[in-house]
């Protein structure tokens, strides 16, 4: 150990408080930046083992290859292992998805199962080429219900459509698409147009979290496919003389299966694809099968150019290679490493503050040290690496630990969130845990390292720039202009001479008292603007989300021109609500008058206000929702609310009850506002202009969003911000219509809707389906007549279809009236996920749950948003706290340095007969000029700070500008605190000093 | 032979109206084993021209030689190795590195310079000092004269060719003086050090073979004592 280090060594004993107080600051950065890479690399590795779970453990794959090209994938040099499956061919299963009419029989081998993403939900993988395991969703979507045990004998061929043979990957050719398909055929031939699809497919896959985007998903595969069913009637009738049958099974053998499982609905197989994938094990006595294989590469980077060259149809595990790190360029890496290069900046920013006033404290201490070496002929670059030495040392203890810390603190924290996760991850369930990586930990490590070097080379710098003369002589400090320690005379009487010192001391040495000061700025602009910083990530992710009085949906939807048997699905619903969990529940009819044209005259001021409602417009449309409640529901509704029901249950002349509010932003509150739709509070609508409006192409948006996808909920600012837009297209429109109304009557239909305020993509899936069915109400009346009430409505009502008028009659009221379009089901239970699995289990069996009916677990939508919000609040909170020890230990480390270098001057005054009051009173004045000089920098720059941040979110969210105050109480009452501890603590020390030693003591 | 020349040292602090010349066209000759006394009132100049004889400070103007070499000629890295070699510097307040023992810090040139300690050498300046059983003792537990005979160690440590003195008997009693200045006259005679020492005590100027009297930045005496 040479003389410098031994040194350093030496005054880092010295200074124990000191060389501590900076190791804790070392400790907090390093634990701080592992954090955030250790985070990194657990996200990264949650991610994978997510389209592990969902995808598979594989790079590449070849969908449909012979035996030769089998062997030749199987024995290439660049694959490390093949997984494969004999394609056996498909079966006509009867299922009730027209578009998903077969099931898919595939042999797999052993590492297929193991590797491809089979999750079984009964029974047992097959062990035999006999035995068979069915997806899951060939009952709740397929409607074909088997049991373990079930013999299939199944009929096995291959499908073909003009000749050419299909496999998984071509969806179904519907005899009524083959005009559609035509065109898309053409284009199919090219080799590129299936990777993409298959590349598509993965895609749905990363998005899908939960049974309910699948279930959507297909719905709009077949809904799609429902739509263009119409098309061919707009078409000319030539094309239709064209129509050739779509495409054909052909059948070359059959075979007999047991069943001996069921297995959860598998991600190889496509949204669109023709079959129900099935597997048994792999035959090896059978050779002229065609294959899918699954490979993983030695390299995986050369996946892409391997797929590629190959000219085989294949396709890339995209999300694999992106979330193993194969395939870096990657809009997922630039925002994840972007979102961490901030934090880390701040971090470091935080960190160099508080480290660097730390060497700099200690530099300046040592200055005289430094020249009297100098002096003695040691020269600038020794000196310098003292500085360095001290540096490495610091970091040597520090960075160690505080990478421990870390990862123990980021490995509690997600044993804790973990489970938070999992609502993310959908069916997986896959919880996030801690996952370390070497470059995690060297990353940290650097950075860590770096912030500890800035800190220590800028002080170095200074140290070594005066001269030895100048350093022995501490002439720097001393020169003193005579001006500027001139203080007012009303400091002296209100604080006395001891004041009046402070005072002066703080004048005279600004340099010293500005890194306190500086850092104290720092912290408070740090901790302000971190805490608005999550106050409005939080906010803005809890706007978008509002709990809804239910946690189950389940909509059963009325076919075309289908007798509603109201006894079977009351049979079916008192069934249900009977479930384990269910502890309130309800169904409700519902009509739906979509577009119904409001005279003006009789809307509340405020909505023409609102609406900025030109003069000439007459009409508005608003969507008018009618429900039919079961009547001893009902009855208890009316005794709640001290109705009577004798006025609302007469079915001689019904009386609706409803709700007729529309949300709008009201910027003098900076918040959203419910305002009456109508003017009165008993309305009468004639009803007979309805039906003129859906004799032209109607446009009906069910709005079913509101009921199951928060995301999109109406009071979803961002929405409703685009709402708003449309609702001032509409009014574009609806200028322009004034001046044609008759022609365009259709268009305004269509533009001025209150509901079309959904842009989701859920609505617009479901947007044409009522197209397909014939709601034709019964005309027995011509006006509907409703009071306006301001309660809640029941169990189910409150949430769903805002902005429209939502009237309630009893069921026995509601039939005489009107037909309906769905029946709805709304359960709120105790244990949502088991009560959905039994309901699910339930309506499967009765087979209500295919087609166009719907279950929905709303609760776990939410889940997935108060996850969202409580993991942001704990790593937000977790990291204020860090950033706000980091600034303590900052403001300790200064303040108390500070006291110790000025120890002598403190010995001379007590040698002159300052009394310990008299320090009291000194220091509490100097505390209160640290406090504020740092209040009056800090407050207004966090307030600017936390401005721009506003600014940033209000880009994305509606949201008001507004100043965390209890962070700013928070904020004075800490720096206050945390300096007055800091002079107790060093002054305490200094109290105890004999005044003569410390004035003898000429090396401090 | 002459160890030590200065030429025409000028330095100027401030300017203008402040303009201070604390060193106005001083130059002399020291020859290899002199013992000089330099003396003076307060003010007069003689602590600017010690430190930049030692190479601590720049003169404004003017050169300095030793052992034929321009000091000033050098850059910075190479003035502080010149003074870790060739300089001996004692202070009237020790300014001895606290952390440090006794040992370290009479080393402690040697050590910044990476050469190993000559240990022959390093027992007999400990003899000589009177410092024997001390070398682990930190200065806080010495005395006064005690400190100021390590800092007379760590000057003579490397045998440099000048030891340069700022008035290193200022802070000590009459008993503690006499024997600092014993000390440097021993090293004088026994290695034939050369000595530069700045006094304002009469005493010890009167045991110097040379005194250079200064004053307003001049040397207005300059007088070589008869033995």
């Amino acid at each position: 150990m040479n003389i410098f280090m031994k040194l350093t060594i030496k005054y880092l004993s010295m200074n124990k408080t000191r060389t501590i107080v900076t190791i804790i600051g070392v400790i907090l950065s390093a634990a701080m930046i592992t954090a955030v890479t250790t985070l990194i690399s657990s996200l990264q590795y949650y991610l994978l083992q997510n389209v592990i779970y969902i995808e598979g453990d594989w790079h590449g794959a070849f969908y449909d290859i012979d035996t030769e090209t089998l062997q030749k994938v199987k024995h290439d040099d660049k694959i490390e292992s093949a997984a494969v499956a004999e394609n056996i061919g498909y079966a006509n299963i009867g299922s009730s998805n027209e578009y998903k009419p077969y099931l898919f029989i595939m042999g797999a081998d052993d590492l297929f199962m193991e590797r491809m993403p089979i999750h079984l939900v009964s029974g047992r993988l097959p062990q035999t080429p006999e035995e068979i395991i069915l997806p899951e969703h060939l009952a709740y979507n397929g409607g074909v219900v088997y049991k373990i045990g079930d013999v299939l004998h199944l009929e096995i061929g291959e499908r073909y459509y003009k000749g050419q043979k299909l496999i998984q990957t071509n969806s179904y050719v519907h005899p009524d698409d083959v005009i559609d398909r035509a065109d898309l055929d053409e284009n199919d031939n090219s080799p590129n147009s299936d990777a993409n699809a298959a590349d598509r497919d993965i895609s749905y896959d990363a998005d899908d979290g939960d049974e309910i985007t699948r279930n959507a998903d297909e719905n709009k595969v077949i809904r799609n496919n429902i739509n263009s069913e119409t098309k061919p009637e707009t078409k000319s009738e030539e094309s239709k003389e064209n129509l050739i049958a779509g495409e054909e099974l052909v059948i070359k053998e059959s075979r007999t299966y047991t069943v001996v499982g069921f297995y959860e609905r598998p991600g190889f197989e496509n949204y669109s694809a023709p079959g129900y994938t099935a597997i048994t094990k792999m035959d090896y006595s059978r050779a002229l099968e065609t294959y899918a294989v699954y490979f993983k590469m030695n390299n995986p980077r050369e996946t892409f150019n391997y797929v590629d060259n190959s000219g085989l149809q294949g396709t890339v595990n995209r999300d694999y290679l992106m979330f193993s790190g194969y395939s870096r360029y990657d809009i997922f890496y630039v925002i994840l490493y972007s979102l961490a290069a901030i934090l880390i900046g701040l971090i470091m920013f935080g960190s160099v503050s508080l480290i660097y006033n730390a060497f700099a404290i200690s530099v300046s201490e040592r200055t005289k040290q430094f020249g009297l070496l100098a002096s003695i002929g040691a020269t600038k670059r020794q000196s310098r690496k003292m500085v360095l030495y001290e540096a490495l040392f610091v970091s040597f203890i520090g960075i160690p630990l505080g990478i421990l810390s870390g990862i123990i603190g980021i490995g509690i924290t997600l044993s804790l969130l973990g489970e938070e996760f999992s609502s993310f991850s959908g069916s997986s369930g896959l919880t996030m845990k801690l996952y370390v990586t070497i470059e995690s930990i060297i990353a940290a490590c650097v950075i860590a390292l770096i912030t500890v070097l800035i800190s220590a080379w800028i002080p170095s710098k200074r140290a070594t720039k005066i001269t030895p003369i100048d350093a022995i002589r501490l002439s720097k400090d001393i020169v003193v202009n005579p001006g500027e320690v001139k203080t007012s005379k009303i400091t002296y009487k209100l604080f006395g001479l001891e004041g009046m010192i402070a005072k002066k001391h703080f004048k005279r040495s600004r340099k010293k008292y500005r890194a306190t000061i500086v850092s104290l700025f720092i912290s408070i602009v740090l901790f302000i603007s971190t805490i608005s910083f999550c106050t409005y990530l939080t906010d803005s992710i809890t706007s978008v989300f509002q709990d809804s009085d239910y946690d189950i949906i389940y909509r059963y939807v009325f076919k075309k021109g289908e007798s509603i048997d109201l006894s079977e699905l009351t049979r079916v619903y008192s069934e249900l609500s009977a479930a384990d969990g269910v502890f309130s529940s309800n169904y409700v009819l519902t009509n739906t008058l979509s577009d119904f044209k409001i005279p003006k005259s009789m809307l509340s001021n405020e909505f023409v206000e609102y609406f900025n409602l030109p003069e000439e417009t007459t009409e508005v449309p608003i969507n008018i929702i009618i429900y039919g409640i079961a009547d001893d529901v009902y009855k208890n509704y009316l005794k709640e609310n001290n109705l009577k029901e004798e006025i609302y249950m007469d079915e001689s002349n019904p009386k609706g009850m409803a709700q007729a509010l529309i949300s709008r932003f009201d910027p003098a509150l900076q918040r959203y506002v419910k305002i009456p739709i109508f003017k009165e509070n008993t309305i009468i609508l004639d009803y007979k202009d309805y039906d003129e409006i859906r004799d032209g192409q109607a446009f009906e948006n069910d709005s079913w969003t509101n009921e199951n996808d928060n995301l999109t909920n109406e009071n979803d600012s961002q929405t409703l911000k685009n709402g708003n837009q449309t609702f001032e297209n509409g009014n574009q429109t609806l200028k322009n219509d004034s001046q044609n109304i008759e022609e365009n009557d259709n268009r305004t239909a269509e533009n001025f809707s209150l509901t079309n305020k959904d842009n989701s993509q859920v609505s617009q899936i479901i947007e044409n389906n009522s197209q397909t069915r014939e709601n034709r109400q019964n005309l027995s009346f011509k006006s509907l007549t409703f009071d306006i009430t301001d309660k809640d409505l029941v169990l189910g009502l409150n949430e769903s279809f805002n902005n429209s008028v939502k009237i309630m009659y009893p069921i026995s009221v509601y039939q005489e009236l009107f037909n309906a379009d769905y029946c709805t089901f709304f359960f709120k239970t105790k244990t949502h996920a088991e009560t959905y699995d039994i309901i699910k289990n339930s309506l499967t069996a009765k087979g209500m749950l295919s087609g166009e009916h719907t279950l929905v677990n709303v609760y776990e939508i939410h889940e997935t948003e108060r996850s969202m919000v409580i993991i942001i609040k704990v790593f937000s909170y977790g990291f204020i706290t860090l950033i706000s020890l980091i600034a303590i230990a900052n403001v300790f480390n200064t303040i108390s340095t500070n006291i110790m270098l000025r120890r002598r001057e403190f010995a001379m005054l007590k040698s002159v007969g300052m009394t310990s009051k008299g320090f009291n009173k000194m220091m509490n004045f100097e505390c209160i000029l640290y406090g504020f000089k740092s209040l009056a920098w800090g407050i207004p720059a966090a307030f600017g700070v936390t401005w721009l941040i506003y600014q940033n979110i209000a880009r994305g969210y509606d949201t008001r500008f507004y100043i965390p105050w209890e962070a700013v109480a928070i904020a004075i009452c800490s720096v206050f605190v945390v300096v007055f501890a800091t002079m107790v603590y060093s002054m305490r020390k200094i109290k105890r000093d004999n005044p003569i030693d410390a004035l003898k003591n000429e090396n401090l | 032979m002459e160890i030590l020349r200065a030429e025409n040292l000028t330095k100027i602090y401030g300017s203008g109206a402040n303009e201070v010349r604390a060193l106005d066209g001083v130059s002399f000759s020291v020859e290899k084993g002199e013992f000089i006394a330099i003396v003076g009132p307060s003010g007069s100049g003689k602590s600017t021209l010690l430190h930049i004889l030692g190479g601590v400070d720049r003169p404004t103007s003017g050169k300095v030689y030793m052992d034929g070499q321009d000091v000033f000629a050098q850059n910075e890295e190479q003035l502080a190795i010149f003074r870790r070699r060739q300089v001996g510097l004692i202070y009237q307040f020790y300014n001895l590195i606290p952390v440090l023992n006794v040992r370290e810090n009479i080393t402690l040139p040697v050590l910044m310079d990476g050469r190993k300690v000559n240990e022959e050498r390093f027992n007999e300046l400990i003899s000589v000092l009177n410092l024997k059983g001390k070398e682990n003792f930190l200065p806080h537990q010495l005395s006064g004269g005690q400190q100021q005979r390590v800092s007379i160690g760590r000057a003579l440590m490397n045998a440099p060719a000048v030891v340069l003195a700022d008035e290193p008997t200022g802070n000590l009693d009459s008993k503690n003086r006499q024997e600092i200045i014993e000390l440097l006259k021993i090293s004088n005679k026994k290695y034939n050090q050369t000595i530069i020492v700045i006094t304002h005590d009469e005493n010890i100027a009167l045991q110097a073979d040379r005194i250079i009297a200064i004053e307003d930045g001049k040397i207005t005496h300059d007088e070589v004592m008869k033995r």
